[in-house]
């Protein structure tokens, strides 16, 4: 039975909201008319969640919020806000103190019913289970940077998500039926082989089988199927990994990271910031809820990019701890972008939406970032047309929504890289003729300094301290 | 306050206030029930805020009575409110008191709208 705390200073929507909580969620229900009150209630008694209302005398909603994520005690405290509000800056400052989940005024019995159940439910699963982490054999599959991957599955969208997540570190090849994947294993050997369910031709399990029969070098055959049928298939014998199939780029790293795969810069951040995939769902949820007034649910990760028409990408570089420069996307077309612009702000501005959007955006991933003891500098949003032309870079996390009711989407990507630390010599060097291995270089005292960009492929050789 | 001069919404709307309640007849009486509680303290707290000429307090008071109609079905209470407030956000408060009294009338009436609607629902 949860403990709500309810906090709002209008009568008639704590009568509402207990009404429901109580009846609906059989739920124990206490109220407060402002936040002074409901701190007080908060410091003696355990609650599983806080309904703050932002407007209220004493001590309004975003103040509340703040004293509550800035007190140890209370910071993971799941607050639901309730929100009429139109002030952007009121929305911007309650998003970036840290919001778990919103309600829009006015209320009403059956919207605000279903929103509260949707809500406790997301409260109740609020980290999603990460599949278990497979197995490897003892032989194990010990995969580094630059090696083949060989992708054979009969989906598109599944193929597309492999070569996004996995491109950046491997190559790719992708099979669609099992003879198509046979013939490319026996003429390129890849280091791995990913088997999805399926395959036709030659099913799935029997290209396994012929892989283990006559691959002539070591080969990890890996088994990619539903989470239900992961014991049929480790028991079967026939795979040195199983790994739950899905779409969200870091369940399915670190599923790949015990079979032995190098982390991402992605997977290291999270390590430092669990919940990154979290935060910026729930940001760009509570940004479209509480300032487009257009509700916005998962569509899936790693989608295919958009294509026809103009597409628009608002993007903001956030420098985390002199270790990562993370891009923080937000892309759309720009007939979308009219609408959520015209929503916002009354006319077809869709530059500016999608800077303001992914500005308020990146403030929420910053703040769980800083969050977690670590440093982080946002730039400035700048908004750029994408060419069709230029592949764009593939992002390391890609969240694609969808406005309910309409057909407009926003992907939200982030892209990871890590800065590498360069040698920064102090002392006068003898001069190297241009390409000299780095071993040659004269001994000089060097200090680690952070360099920015694609910095993470430097020879560890120049590195230093 | 211009919006005021020009209402042409109702005075209650059954459609909002089932909207609010469902078919929970013990949940339509006890909202009633609140709202002839709070609505005439509200009044009188803006009425005091204008008196004062209190803007950040007239602002507090006629959010709170906005949403207080609103809960019961009155559509042009909850724009006569919402007028009130935007002037005291824009600490605009001339016309205040004459609003403050149209507000008052609206209330007075959707209170006599209330009472007949529930009524004729549950006969009490």
């Amino acid at each position: 039975v949860p403990d709500i705390l309810i906090c709002d200073d209008d009568p008639t929507a704590r009568f509402l909201l207990k009404r429901v909580l109580v009846r609906e969620l059989n739920a124990n229900v206490t109220e407060a008319p402002d936040g002074l009150q409901a701190l007080r209630l908060l410091t003696t008694t355990r609650f599983d969640a806080l309904v703050l209302d932002l407007r209220m005398p004493v001590m309004d909603g975003p103040e509340t919020l703040e004293v509550v994520r800035n007190t140890p005690e209370l910071r993971d405290l799941p607050v639901i806000v309730l929100s009429g509000e139109t002030d952007a800056d009121v929305i911007k400052r309650v998003v970036h103190a840290g919001v778990t989940d919103f309600l829009l005024k006015p209320l009403s019995r059956t919207g605000t019913q279903q929103r509260l159940m949707q809500i406790i439910e997301r409260l109740r699963g609020r980290e999603p289970a990460t599949p278990p982490a497979a197995k490897a054999r003892a032989t194990g599959v010990n995969l580094t940077q630059g090696q083949t991957i060989l992708v054979a599955d009969p989906a598109e969208d599944f193929r597309y998500f492999c070569r996004v997540t996995l491109g950046r570190r491997f190559t790719v090849v992708e099979a669609t039926t099992g003879v198509e994947a046979f013939d490319a294993a026996l003429r390129l050997n890849p280091a791995a082989v990913l088997v999805g369910r399926g395959l036709t031709l030659l099913g799935s399990d029997a290209l396994a089988k012929k892989l283990r029969a006559t691959a002539k070098q070591p080969m990890g055959v890996l088994a990619v199927a539903a989470k239900t049928e992961l014991p049929a298939l480790t028991a079967s014998g026939l795979y040195d990994g199983c790994l739950a199939r899905t779409f969200v780029a870091t369940a399915f790293e670190q599923q790949l990271e015990a079979l032995g795969f190098a982390a991402s810069p992605l997977a290291r951040l999270i390590e430092k910031v669990p919940g990154l995939r979290t935060t910026v769902i729930s940001a760009t949820e509570q940004v479209f809820g509480m300032m487009v007034k257009m509700d916005v649910e998962l569509v899936g990760d790693m989608m295919p990019p958009f294509t026809g028409g103009t597409v628009l990408v608002g993007k903001i570089p956030l420098s985390v701890n002199d270790e990562f420069e993370v891009d923080i996307d937000l892309i759309c077309t720009e007939e979308s972008a009219n609408v959520f612009a015209v929503a916002m702000f009354g006319v077809p501005e869709p530059a500016e939406v999608l800077a303001e959007l992914a500005n308020i955006v990146a403030g929420r991933v910053k703040h769980a970032i800083v969050n977690h003891k670590l440093s982080a500098t946002l730039g400035l949003p700048n908004v750029e047309n994408v060419d069709p032309a230029v592949p764009a870079r593939p992002a390391e996390l890609s969240t694609r929504f969808g406005v309910i009711g309409t057909s407009n989407q926003l992907d939200v990507s982030l892209r990871v890289r890590e800065r590498a630390r360069t040698a920064v010599v102090t002392e006068t060097p003898t001069e190297v003729p241009a390409g000299a291995p780095a071993e040659a270089a004269p001994a000089a005292t060097a200090t680690a300094a952070p360099a920015a960009g694609e910095a993470n492929t430097a020879s560890p050789a120049a590195a230093a301290s | 306050v211009e919006i005021v001069d020009h209402i042409t919404t109702s005075t209650f709307s059954s459609e909002d206030l089932l909207a609010m309640v469902g078919s929970d007849d013990g949940m339509l009486c006890e909202l009633r029930d609140i709202f002839e509680e709070e609505a005439p303290r509200v009044l009188q707290d803006i009425r005091d805020a204008v008196n004062t000429r209190d803007a950040a307090a007239l602002e507090h008071h006629t959010h709170l009575m906005k949403n207080v109609v609103a809960s019961v079905g009155g559509r042009a209470s909850r724009e006569i409110a919402l007028a009130l407030e935007r002037a005291a956000r824009a600490h605009d408060l001339g016309n205040t008191a004459d609003l403050t009294d149209r507000l008052a009338s609206e209330i007075a009436a959707l209170r006599a709208a209330l009472a007949i609607f529930i009524t004729a629902r549950i006969g009490e």
